[in-house]
């Protein structure tokens, strides 16, 4: 083995123990004693909470599956009324954070909301409980409505790579196209699927602020509620760790589903997939189809939103876009720059080692998506406060009135806390794309005597353009949306358009919340159809 | 490429440590998310040229923080929207007392701690609200009243993670003894319209809608409520009473804000300050007119609306016992389901 590639691993071990260090510092709290509360929760009700948690977390995961797979595969494969647009537009519930839409979809559907009183305004008397969406099947609407573009954006660009080949070749022993779906197409999408489903999940499974407010009481509010409630720290932790058992046992199951299956492109070069043009009754259903979902996730979300923010206009002032706007931009794009150039180190040496590193290395990247995000803040403060500790003496060589605590009251808390709970987003499509690469081309190039820094610069980089670019967008937009971390560890004066909508929202006042839940939207909007455009230019 | 990071590293140290300027501050951790307080701090800052520094999260989140950064902490005061954070916070050793004429003049003694490691600067009630439609104020008494039965199926109140039901129910448990307290959550519990959901104000707005006949809820939200943009949230305030439970029998149950000096608190002055203006006249008035909150500086009148409502007997209770039996309520709740099917 050459020095480069050494120096490549020592740097990825290196970052995978750096990044993980925040969530084993947790497990010496699993050595503090039990709390009477603690057990009063085990006795009582925790059964309770770990079967909500499961009942959601997999429904929703099932229904953004059914709903993103089904909206990829007729984009790709067929063309019909507005499906130029729609492959494209239907990506756009996830610049919709899941906490602005569950408060919309509430406030609508309530009492006071547009659909009662327009009701009303017509003479038509409603019962409430018909319109009360705060409930377990309202939390897994709300979940799989805004979430499902997870599944649709690695489905799609999955079936317009992969699968050509294949389907050419079903065609010409003669099967039929349902044939070719249930036999082909969809056992070869099937990775792709539960790597978004697994997604989605995860993001379910660490929500707080949605089930909060439907008052779904799930594992994470059994972890808030000992925290907030108690003060308990300690107990937080043990249950946020016994969480973390059961998310990994689901990701071991998931890796048993998948089996050991594994596809490699059939050729080189995909050829373009022919779309299928949709006549008649086909066609209405295919747009209509296409447009429901793409109503309930977006337009109905952003409309209402728009009438809110007209209706409050008088304190737009008061609300403090530019500012918020910067700092958003500005420290999310730092964060998701940092994520992709990490996830693309580690992928790298990963994909020259043993598959069982690889699969350990991966798991244990996705703890960090897979816990609440205030866990996470809490061993990443406790990490940063001895850092400084530890550092101060070199703090005040340039500055000695240097307080103690300088990185830690700095936005570059905030930055690493976002590359632990975000890296995975961005690792998982990265080492996926390095997987279905294969080897082929860093052996051709090691072969004509480059080393791996230089493969991995002239080669590897220009030929995962587009995957960097999808995995940029996708750690950008969660890090934009993202609202506990922050809260958790910001320092003074930090407001994100993100902890403004929540402090609205908090206080009840969803309708001033409009203005940053807009930006919000537009700027995630923006990040896509940017990635869009550069994609077609690839 | 190790270069070009360690030129990274130490061009941002110096740039960081380059910015800390020299000049007056005070720092707060604050649990109050009111766009009324910002203006207070404004205002502070105007009149004294002190740079007050903010960080806003939950109270317990932000104990956890203090406790965490331990002596370094940068926070010099300490502001939460309920007594049982104060009282946890100085239980954890994290407060430490403050002695200013000012702040005793200012405030009642029975809203501040006894050995002056902190203070209240706000009350809000925990009433009833109930549809003027179906229901006859004189059917309303107290809050023990609330476990009869009939009530059965008419009752919407919040999720025991709320903070103000929790201490609600510590007041219960100080006065009457756990299981009298249990017993009263059981049969409030049995008596709900619905699971809880949504905030306070949806709990009026459900009594509005007729999701049920009786909420339980703060008093200044009904005053947010009345005067929300929203002309929705406008009528449905209209449709419900509000009745102050217990009078003569133990009296409402109030909550305070309070302020607290942490013990490790660099800017011990500006701190002070900070705290006695916001005990003046000019803050309570503030609080009172924008928030709709009850000030505790008695020569300040509370809002018209608030006034409206008439004077009421508050429970008579030390409030450092709702921080002492917080943790009672939380498994109390627990134990009872609350927020289970």
């Amino acid at each position: 083995m050459n020095n480069d590639l050494k120096r490549w691993r020592m740097l990825a071990i290196l970052l995978v123990m750096i990044i993980t260090i925040p969530i084993f510092i947790l497990l010496i709290y699993l050595f503090t004693p039990n709390s009477e509360f603690f057990k009063t929760i085990v006795e009582n009700t925790l059964t309770s909470y770990i079967s909500n948690s499961l009942v959601l977390g997999i429904s929703s995961a099932l229904l953004a599956s059914i709903l993103g797979y089904s909206l990829a595969y007729l984009t790709t494969y067929y063309k019909f009324t507005l499906s130029k647009y729609l492959g494209f537009l239907l990506i756009l519930p996830l610049a919709i954070p899941t906490y602005i839409a569950g408060y919309t979809y509430e406030a609508m559907l309530n009492y006071t909301g547009v659909v009662q009183t327009t009701l009303r305004d017509m003479g038509l008397e409603v019962s409430a409980q018909v319109f009360d969406i705060l409930s377990m099947p309202g939390a897994i609407f709300v979940f799989s409505i805004t979430l499902y573009p997870y599944v649709y954006l690695i489905t799609k660009s999955y079936l317009s790579k992969q699968t050509t080949g294949y389907i050419e070749s079903a065609k010409t022993l003669g099967s039929s196209s349902f044939k070719i779906f249930y036999k082909v197409i969809l056992p070869l999408s099937r990775p792709a699927i539960i790597a978004g489903a697994t997604l989605v999940l995860l993001e379910v499974l660490a929500d707080y602020a949605v089930v909060t407010f439907f008052g779904i009481p799930t594992f994470t509010s059994a972890i808030f509620k000992t925290w907030y409630g108690l003060g308990e720290h300690n107990s937080a932790i043990k249950l946020a760790l016994m969480a973390m058992v059961i998310v990994i046992v689901i990701l071991l199951l998931e890796k048993v589903l998948r089996g050991r299956r594994n596809y490699s492109s059939s050729s080189t070069v995909s050829k373009s997939i022919k779309k299928v043009e949709l006549k008649g009754y086909k066609n209405v259903l295919a747009s209509g189809y296409s447009l429901l979902i793409l109503s309930l996730g977006f337009l109905i979300p952003v409309a209402q939103q728009l009438a809110w923010s007209i209706q409050t206009r008088s304190r737009f002032m008061s609300v403090g876009l530019p500012r918020l706007i910067s700092t958003t931009v500005l420290v999310g794009g730092i964060a998701s720059v940092l994520i992709i150039v990490v996830a693309l180190i580690i992928a790298n040496v990963l994909r020259l080692s043993k598959p069982i590193y690889r699969r350990i290395v991966s798991n244990t990247v996705l703890l960090g998506y897979s816990m609440s995000g205030a866990i996470i803040a809490l061993g990443v403060l406790i990490i940063f406060v001895f850092v400084d500790r530890n550092m101060v003496w070199f703090y005040r060589i340039f500055n000695p009135n240097s307080k103690t605590l300088l990185l830690t009251m700095s936005p570059f808390i905030l930055i690493f806390a976002y590359l632990v709970r975000f890296l995975a987003v961005g690792f998982n499509n990265i080492m996926s794309s390095f997987n279905k690469m294969g080897n082929k081309y860093y052996e051709a190039s090691k072969t004509l005597g480059m080393n791996t820094s230089k493969t991995f610069f002239k080669v590897d980089l220009p030929l995962l353009k587009l995957t960097i670019i999808n995995s940029f967008i996708l750690v950008f937009i969660d890090i934009i949306k993202e609202v506990t971390i922050t809260l958790k560890l910001r320092p003074f004066n930090y407001d994100t358009l993100a902890t403004k909508v929540y402090q609205y929202a908090t206080d009840e006042m969803i309708a001033v919340a409009s203005y940053p839940s807009l930006v919000i939207i537009a700027i995630c909007c923006v990040a896509i159809i940017i990635t869009n455009r550069m994609k077609r230019g690839v | 490429m190790k270069k070009l990071i360690l030129f990274l590293a130490v061009a941002v140290t110096l740039v960081m440590v380059g910015c800390t300027k020299e000049e007056q501050v005070v720092n707060l951790y604050t649990s109050r998310h009111y766009d009324a307080d910002q203006a207070l701090l404004d205002k502070f800052t105007e009149e004294t040229g002190i740079t007050v520094n903010v960080v806003k999260d939950d109270g317990s989140t932000l104990i956890t923080r203090m406790e965490t950064e331990g002596a370094d902490t940068e926070a010099d005061l300490f502001i939460t929207s309920d007594a049982g954070n104060l009282e946890i916070a100085k239980s954890k050793g994290l407060l430490q007392s403050v002695d200013s004429d000012v702040l005793n003049s200012n405030i009642p003694s029975n809203l501040r701690d006894d050995e002056a490691h902190w203070f209240g600067l706000t009350m809000r009630a925990r009433v009833i609200v109930y549809s003027t439609e179906r229901v006859d104020p004189s059917e309303l008494s107290t809050y023990e009243d609330l476990t009869n039965e009939k009530w059965n199926g008419k009752i919407l109140v919040r999720s025991a993670s709320n903070m103000y039901n929790q201490s609600l129910l510590a007041s219960l448990v100080a006065t009457e003894g756990y299981e009298a307290a249990k017993e009263w959550a059981q049969g409030v519990r049995d008596n709900m319209a619905r699971t809880p959901e949504g905030n306070d104000r949806a709990q009026a707005i459900g009594v509005a809608a007729g999701l049920g006949d009786i909420a339980i809820m703060n008093t200044y939200y009904i005053g947010k409520m009345i005067h929300s943009d929203e002309e929705v949230q406008n009528d449905a305030v209209e449709k419900v009473g509000v009745f102050f439970p217990n009078q003569g029998e133990g009296g409402t149950h109030v909550n305070i804000s309070g302020v607290a000096l942490t013990k490790h608190a660099k800017n011990v002055d500006n701190a002070v300050l900070l705290m006695e203006y916001l005990s003046s006249e000019e803050a309570q008035g503030i609080y009172a007119s924008t928030n709709y909150e009850y000030p505790v500086n008695q020569n300040v009148e509370p809002s018209e609306l608030l006034k409206s409502w008439g004077e009421f007997e508050t429970q008579d209770i030390n409030l450092s016992l709702l921080g002492e039996h917080n943790k009672d309520a939380v498994a109390i709740f627990e134990e009872v389901n609350w927020d289970h099917k």
